[in-house]
């Protein structure tokens, strides 16, 4: 499903050039649950974005689906992601004058779907039972605790039933046991046939992934 | 196809931002309101200016051109008589009837200050001696019996119209059939003349008689020896009037030696430099407009660009939902848009209130048209576009990675 060949990220850091991924060969097959560690700089967040259409490599392939991906246009590489990919980060992205109802509503308004107003709030309103917020549907992100705003977070990622969930750090800022309960939600999706790549600093987390790697100075060691 | 739905939601979600601020957005839009108030109250002014000139024309006639005499002083006097001028007589009208082929017909008119008497009370009307054609050219009609004939002219017939306020005021004598005394002359009413709105006075050289506190008599009925106030000349079509105005200053020219004992004044030309004027105006008005939208836009864009750099979040979690550049330059002009229509609207409101106290206070006739709305509201949709699209170019083009990491 994903296909990473000789990946090089680098940036322009001034005057001078900062190389933050190496050489990188990935793949992973659809249904995989897929965790990244390593410490902090070690390229872990930019293969995400990568991964997720969000960034383009300096030099490398990225085939999805058979598809290389960086023949695609701005425009492509966004409808894709609003269709295929959920993000889940560790400080959850919600957008503040937006309600929880909302927020989980916002692929919508970018995914180019047939589907009709009634369909689209039923589908809203499923998700946010699935995740456990049938409770808190008008209210704002900042009258939420972390672990409810991560949920939503989940549920708009999920809201269009994509094949890829890509998270960085769900758990990061949450207490352990609220970090489980949010796995949990991981889980659910992965038994449903979803591939999820998420990295973490926590062993522990990393142990409910299926397969696990390890990333340093821009580089992968299994 | 327009989906309504995302149309709704980029709406809601636009107002709420704008609530967020609700004193910054409302400061951002001063400039907007001053410059469509000013531009709604500059359109009323200017059209009620216009209305109201071509009213007075329409009253005066456009096909019509006044010959006037001048009073004269002494020394005018003396190279009058020098020149030998006779001064405005009845001979010009003739003149100028057969001079000119363009020329339909001709009434002279003469001013005449005598005492009236009606029951025993004195009245102070205008007394105008004049002949049947006078009523034709100035478009006037009676709601009671007739206007001069010829007969009352050839049988010197002693007989009077009078207006309709003055008829009122003399109450049962005021009626046809009664009589009333000028000087030692009776005379019997035969015609009482329709209600007349006389515009108000605005510009004294195209001044309209008051119709309504007048009494017409044929010549030749009081003995007066004085010239003729006015001659009254109607050409055939409204093309004609200004070709004929310069011969008939030739002729007048011509007739009276050199001595300007008399002005020319045609309603179409004072029309045609009202309608220069105005085009002056309207100049003046789009400068006026132009510049206080195009401040009043620069302070937009400054918000829009504070704001976009305050949610550079906001545009990177849209980003990696799936909004498009596109969607993104869409959102934040919808914000800009609905900020300066806000604006468009308030100045309109207040524009129309301006208009309103002005003509309340100070007497200036205003009149709203729908143009006169539209015109300064289409301007704010356009200046929220215009100046909104760089801000919103600049959200667009925000690399979504660094706009995430941004906090």
């Amino acid at each position: 499903m994903i296909h990473l060949r000789k990946i090089r990220k680098k940036y322009q850091m001034g005057s001078r050039q900062v190389t933050v991924l190496r050489n990188i060969d990935l793949s992973v097959s659809g249904g995989d649950f897929l965790a990244i560690m390593g410490p902090s700089g070690s390229g872990k967040s930019t293969l995400l974005h990568i991964l997720g259409c969000l960034d383009r490599p300096t030099s490398g392939t990225y085939c999805l689906n058979g598809k290389n991906v960086f023949e695609a246009s701005d425009k492509q590489l966004s409808r894709f992601r609003a269709a295929h990919i959920g993000f889940v980060f560790q400080n959850f992205h919600l957008i503040p004058v937006l309600n929880v109802f909302e927020n989980i509503e916002l692929p919508f308004l970018y995914a180019h779907t047939d589907m009709q107003q009634p369909e689209m709030r039923q589908k809203v309103a499923e998700v946010i039972r699935q995740v456990g917020l049938a409770d808190r549907v008008n209210h704002r992100p900042s009258e939420l605790s972390g672990g409810e705003m991560q949920r939503v977070a989940i549920a708009r990622a999920m809201v269009m039933k994509p094949e890829i969930i890509l998270a960085d750090e769900p758990t990061g800022n949450l207490d352990s046991k609220t970090g489980r309960e949010i796995l949990a939600l991981f889980h659910t999706f992965h038994d449903a046939g979803g591939t999820i790549i998420m990295i973490t600093h926590d062993r522990e987390v990393a142990s409910h992934a299926g397969k696990c790697i390890q990333m340093k100075d821009g580089n992968i060691f299994v | 196809m327009f989906d309504y739905f995302k149309i709704y939601i980029i709406l809601k979600t636009s107002f709420r931002s704008l609530l967020q601020h609700k004193l910054r957005s409302a400061l951002s839009i001063i400039g907007i309101i001053c410059g469509t108030m000013a531009v709604l109250t500059m359109l009323s002014i200017g059209e009620g200016a216009r209305q109201k000139i071509i009213s007075q024309i329409g009253q005066l006639g456009i096909r019509n051109i006044f010959i006037k005499s001048i009073p004269l002083t002494e020394v005018q006097k003396q190279k009058a008589s020098e020149h030998l001028s006779p001064g405005l007589n009845a001979d010009d009208a003739v003149r100028i009837i057969k001079g000119i082929p363009y020329v339909r017909t001709a009434a002279c008119v003469k001013e005449v200050k005598a005492a009236v008497f009606s029951a025993g009370a004195e009245l102070s009307p205008q007394i105008l001696q004049t002949s049947p054609e006078y009523a034709d050219v100035l478009n006037l009609s009676v709601q009671h019996g007739r206007f001069i004939s010829e007969t009352d002219m050839i049988q010197k017939n002693p007989i009077c119209i009078i207006g309709a306020g003055l008829a009122e005021n003399m109450g049962v004598e005021g009626n046809i059939g009664r009589t009333l005394r000028i000087e030692n002359r009776v005379l019997s009413i035969i015609g009482i003349l329709n209600p007349f709105y006389r515009e108000r006075e605005g510009n004294t050289s195209i001044s309209v008689r008051n119709y309504n506190e007048i009494i017409f008599i044929p010549p030749d009925i009081l003995d007066t020896e004085n010239d003729l106030t006015e001659i009254v000349v109607q050409i055939k079509e409204t093309e004609q009037v200004i070709i004929s105005g310069k011969i008939i200053k030739r002729i007048m020219e011509v007739a009276h030696h050199q001595v300007e004992d008399y002005q020319i004044i045609i309603p179409r030309e004072i029309l045609r430099q009202a309608q220069k004027t105005r085009r002056t105006f309207s100049m003046f008005l789009s400068a006026v407009a132009g510049i206080s939208l195009l401040v009043g836009g620069i302070g937009i864009m400054n918000i829009m660009l504070a704001g976009v750099s305050e949610r550079t979040k906001e545009i990177g979690i849209r980003r990696a939902v799936g909004a498009t550049k596109k969607d993104i330059i869409f959102q934040f002009l919808a914000e800009s848009v609905i900020l300066t229509s806000l604006g468009g609207s308030a100045g309109i409101l207040l524009g129309a209130a301006a208009a309103k106290c002005l003509s309340a206070v100070a007497d200036w006739d205003t009149v709203i048209t729908f143009f006169s709305v539209f015109l300064p509201l289409l301007m704010s949709v356009f200046i929220g576009v215009f100046f909104g699209l760089y801000p919103a170019w600049q959200a667009a083009c925000m690399d979504p990675v660094t706009a995430l990491r941004n906090e």
